[in-house]
């Protein structure tokens, strides 16, 4: 089973920077329960692999519990891996120490979710990005400044505004501060956890064009995280879709928006609000029942199934293997028994 | 100011362009912010003004020795006892009356705030640089060395300070270093805890985790993004722990195992008057007022500090 | 006759740094078993009008008036407020978790609210509380009307604090931000519920969104807000379709669109004023693309658009300049460049890139 879930879409022509191999990560719970022997885990990511192409992005999608910022840092060696692998570059550094780790630290940055917590709110905007240097111990004194300096004007900030504390700046600006940051050693691959969700609409129109303008101009690879699927349309060259620790679908991100083949993420697709009256009265919605399942005891067989439509009784016992469609040359994989046919998808 | 107000006053900063331009450029950060609060806060620039008399009162005490004639140890045998041996009252020779053996109680309650600032000060000092240490490797490292740091802070807080100290001076003798260990050591757990808490929080946020994945150490992400978190509320512990160290000073003073007589401190000070409080209210009251005072002026700037530093908690609600 | 009648409504709070203007003059009439929808950012005075409303914008100065059934809720007071809030109109948040009491039953919580403003006994109040359990779609309710509320997910939540809402059977419902914590998939069958239940019980809805998408689904007219005003105020399909203020014209465009995958998004240069320092004229004109001359002095007032009936637009371009797309963009531009003195063009595109400089 190992090997079947493999990313099934091996891309030979396209040259792979970040590839994971069966990568799995479990958390301890603390519960009360402490003689009970057994200590229960949190299933946040378990078994996913997948191929990133050098300067292309990919689009991790899932609700709450799936496990897409867990993979994140994974892939960024924040966390340790229960077990699996992270090969970047060709090198496996998923058992890297840290010390080893810090050439990587250069080559893959971060970018985080919240505007507000991810910079230290009793530095200087300048000495945060900054950061980078100090630490890898690149440039001095007023070289140090000029290379902050470009940085802002890079994403947009006034280069003049290096002195000013972090709670000065709006939360797009404060996000450019955050890409700044990451960009500073010149990484290769930029993991984007939910860069834009807590942007307001006409701001974050402003970051993804940002994150795309930087992505051409310095050949950047994404991982970009997103909870729903109406931003990374216009990010993502491909789209795995997440549920629960496991990846369900993946496809080019032309591909899964017009043919979606698993029901979770037709039932994503369906439930985003499109701005447009007229689309919106006309659609039907996928409704799911309930609520995302515990992490901590997933469904057997295929999680998905106690919330799907179209689940049968295999689905309850059987685990279905990520896999390529029959016949399918745009490595579009998912892992359901009954996957929707072309027809079924919504409109 | 409303809860709503402060929310709807945070994601708004004026664009970059509208500002005026040397104050733009110039960042008001945190510190900044929280200094012009307070120096707008008319109990914080009443209390540090009394607080700054009182200092200033200790600095210069020999001088004011100098000035009025005589020292903290002089026996006035004729003219500050009665002819029955009890205690003058306050007089234009005597502002606070004498005590006991006919010393002047103003320039000993003066060269009483030298020892108590002294004790306020490094005791509580000593007790924060080792409490935030401890604290920031406990809520930092977590696991083994949370377990340990965290009982000992526990088992240090829950010894009963008075039968240790009277025990502790029974076998080495009191002087002022011990009086300053004994309250240092136990007063620095319970800083330790505070800033263990914060820690716990802080190292939750995503910008620990940003500098984490930009390759810093644990000695960097401790000291460098912590760390500076922490100072708020650390120094305003401070200045609630400094008036606690004073009275534990009295208190050791006061049961004669802090810092002995003839140095006159406001602790022994109030213990010599015991005797004579019916006779000689001033010996007792000047001591205990300058006590009392002191307390109260760290207490109010104590709470000043709090509140510039976050200003929506607190008074207003 | 309309069921919730807002005229000119302005709400400010006094500040160390000076009076913060949150709202700024809205004006809006809600009618029975509508739904309005209020679109803005954060910051535009959308939550706090309608908190002032309500009278839950705590050291606010508010002045106009909001008529609910000819009655004025503005200057009411806090007993009166307290016997319509709840019973007439009810409101939900976007946090329902701090909404809840933690330390109460969810059960108990929704019978407390019942019996405040109704004489049941406990009895008849409890079932009352597991009728409206399974009336939000909360599976076994019997059981479930025990619970605390940590021991509801997130999507559970906000269905019990919609059964706590329509309790009592209210005309008017306030939503401010309903699903924005929540997945969705969860998002999907929370607007589905409201809708069910305000089509089953005639209640009119009000709202409150930055998620454009959610007010195409579910209102009837739609009010877009800025700086703590109105800038237009349609029925959705006019709103969408026939926009005629840039504001509305750039959020619409700056969203990410179906079958672009690849191409740039369109976002609406620099950021939101703040409101201790409003813009002098028309609050949008430093982000705005088609800014003339007189947007800088003159604010406009709301007046008539042609999109459709009762549609009204707080901008100086010609009412007929409505509408999406390149034609009519390159239409404004036309009518922007003629309002513009050569002089003065330079410094509004100057202005209208602030965070850019």
């Amino acid at each position: 089973m190992t090997a079947e879930l493999r990313d099934p879409s091996p891309r030979t022509d396209e040259d792979v920077l970040l590839r994971l191999e069966e990568v799995v990560k479990y958390f301890p719970v603390t519960s009360a329960k402490v003689f009970r022997g057994k200590r229960d885990h949190v299933h946040a990511v378990d078994g996913v692999s997948l191929d990133v192409a050098r300067g292309k992005t990919i689009a991790l999608v899932g609700e709450t519990g799936c496990g897409k910022s867990t993979l994140a840092r994974c892939i960024t060696r924040l966390y340790d891996l229960t077990s699996g692998k992270v090969v970047f570059d060709g090198e496996d550094i998923s058992n890297h120490s840290r010390r080893r780790l810090r050439p990587y630290r250069r080559k893959m940055q971060m970018i985080f979710q919240d505007p507000y917590g991810s910079l230290n709110p009793r530095r200087r905007v300048g000495s945060i990005i900054a950061d980078a240097f100090t630490i890898h111990g690149v440039a001095e004194g007023e070289e140090r400044k000029a290379k902050v300096q470009e940085l802002m004007e890079l994403v947009g900030l006034n280069p003049e505004h290096f002195n000013r504390f972090p709670a000065e700046f709006s939360g797009g600006q404060r996000q450019r501060i955050g890409i700044a940051r990451a960009l500073a050693l010149h990484p290769q691959l930029v993991v984007c956890d939910e860069p834009v969700s807590a942007l307001d609409v006409s701001i974050q129109a402003q970051v993804i064009n940002l994150l795309a303008d930087l992505q051409d101009e310095l050949g950047l690879t994404y991982v970009f995280i997103a909870h729903d699927l109406s931003v990374v349309r216009h990010v993502s060259d491909r789209i795995a879709v997440m549920y629960l620790g496991r990846i369900v679908e993946i496809a080019d991100t032309d591909d899964l928006y017009a043919r979606p083949r698993h029901p979770y993420t037709n039932a994503l697709l369906s439930a985003v609000p499109v701005p447009d009256p007229d689309v919106a009265s006309r659609r039907e919605r996928v409704l799911l029942v309930g609520d995302v399942p515990s992490p901590i005891h997933p469904p057997t067989g295929c999680r998905f199934h106690p919330r799907c439509p179209r689940a049968q009784e295999v689905c309850a016992v059987e685990d279905p293997v990520l896999s390529l469609q029959q016949g399918d040359r745009t490595g579009h994989a998912v892992a359901c028994h009954f996957p929707l046919t072309d027809g079924e998808a919504h409109a | 100011m409303s809860q709503l107000a402060a929310e709807l006053l945070e994601p708004i900063t004026p664009p970059s362009g509208q500002v005026v331009a040397s104050e733009a450029i110039q960042g008001r950060g945190p510190w900044q912010l929280a200094w012009a609060r307070l120096r707008r806060d008319k109990v914080a620039i009443g209390s540090s003004l009394v607080i700054a008399v009182i200092a200033l009162a200790a600095i210069f005490a020999p001088l004011i020795a100098r000035l009025i004639g005589h020292g903290p140890d002089t026996q006035f045998q004729s003219t500050g006892l009665s002819p029955q041996g009890i205690p003058v009252g306050p007089s234009t020779s005597f502002f606070f009356g004498t005590d006991d053996l006919g010393r002047d109680v103003f320039i000993r309650v003066i060269y009483g705030a030298r020892i108590s600032l002294l004790v306020g000060v490094i005791a509580s000092g000593m007790a924060i640089i080792v409490g935030v240490v401890v604290g920031l490797a406990a809520g930092y490292l977590g696991r083994a060395a949370d377990t340990v740091l965290s009982r000992l802070m526990d088992v240090i807080l829950s010894l009963p300070f008075l039968v240790f100290a009277i025990a502790l001076v029974s076998v080495v003798g009191p002087s002022l270093t011990i009086t300053v260990a004994v309250i240092a050591f136990f007063s620095w757990a319970s800083v330790g805890r505070i800033v263990r808490g914060q820690v716990l929080s802080i190292k939750e946020k995503e910008f620990v985790e940003a500098a984490r994945s930009l390759g810093a150490g644990d000695l960097r992400i401790m000291f460098v993004e912590i760390l500076p978190n922490v100072l708020a509320p650390t120094i305003v512990y401070a200045t609630l722990l400094i008036p606690l160290a004073i009275v534990f000073e009295a208190t050791l003073s006061f049961l004669g195992i802090g810092v002995i007589p003839p140095t006159p401190t406001w602790g022994n000070m109030l213990s010599e008057a015991m005797p004579f409080y019916r006779v000689a209210w001033w010996f007792v009251a000047f001591p205990g007022l300058a006590l009392v005072v002191t307390t109260v002026a760290f207490n109010l700037l104590g709470d000043s500090i709090r509140d510039a530093f976050d200003p929506r908690g607190s008074r207003s609600s | 006759m309309a069921l919730l009648e807002v005229d000119d409504l302005r709400v400010s709070f006094s500040t160390p740094d000076g009076v913060l203007q949150a709202v700024r003059g809205v004006s809006f009439s809600v009618d029975p078993g509508q739904t309005l929808g209020v679109v803005g950012e954060s910051g535009s005075g959308k939550s706090v009008s309608m908190q002032a409303i309500l009278g839950l914008s705590q050291g606010a100065r508010v002045s106009g008036s909001a008529r609910f059934e000819g009655r004025d809720l503005v200057g009411m007071s806090a007993g009166e407020l307290r016997r319509v809030r709840g019973a007439q109109i009810a409101m939900i948040f976007q946090d329902p978790l701090s909404s809840l009491h933690p330390h109460y039953r969810v059960g108990w919580q929704i019978m407390e609210m019942i019996r405040a403003h109704d004489k049941v006994a406990k009895k008849q109040a409890r079932r009352r509380a597991v009728e409206l359990l399974s009336l939000v779609g909360i599976p076994t309710p019997e059981q479930r009307v025990d619970d605390f509320p940590h021991q509801f997910s997130g999507g559970m939540r906000q269905r019990a604090m919609i059964a706590m809402a329509l309790a009592l059977n209210p005309k008017l419902l306030i939503a401010d931000e309903p699903t924005t914590a929540l997945d969705v998939t969860v998002q999907a069958q929370i607007l589905e519920l409201i809708q069910r239940l305000q089509k089953e019980f005639g209640t009119a809805v009000v709202m409150i969104t930055h998620d454009l998408g959610i007010i195409a689904d579910v209102a009837d007219k739609v009010m877009v807000m800025y700086a703590g005003k109105p800038m237009e105020y349609a029925d959705k399909r006019t709103m969408y379709y026939k926009a005629h203020h840039p504001y509305t014209v750039g959020l619409i465009e700056s969203l990410p669109q179906q079958g672009a995958a690849g191409d740039r998004l369109r976002p609406i240069p620099g950021l939101p004023p703040s409101l201790l320092r409003v813009p002098t004229g028309c609050p949008f004109h430093p982000r705005c693309r088609y800014a003339m001359d007189r947007c800088v002095v003159d604010e406009p007032p709301m007046q008539e658009a042609s999109g459709g009936a009762a549609h009204r637009s707080a901008c100086w371009l010609p009412p007929d300049l409505v509408g999406l797309g390149p034609d009519v963009a390159l239409r404004r531009e036309q009518v922007a460049e003629s309002g513009r003195d050569a002089s003065a063009q330079t410094a509004t595109v100057a202005q209208s890139q602030p965070g850019r400089r």
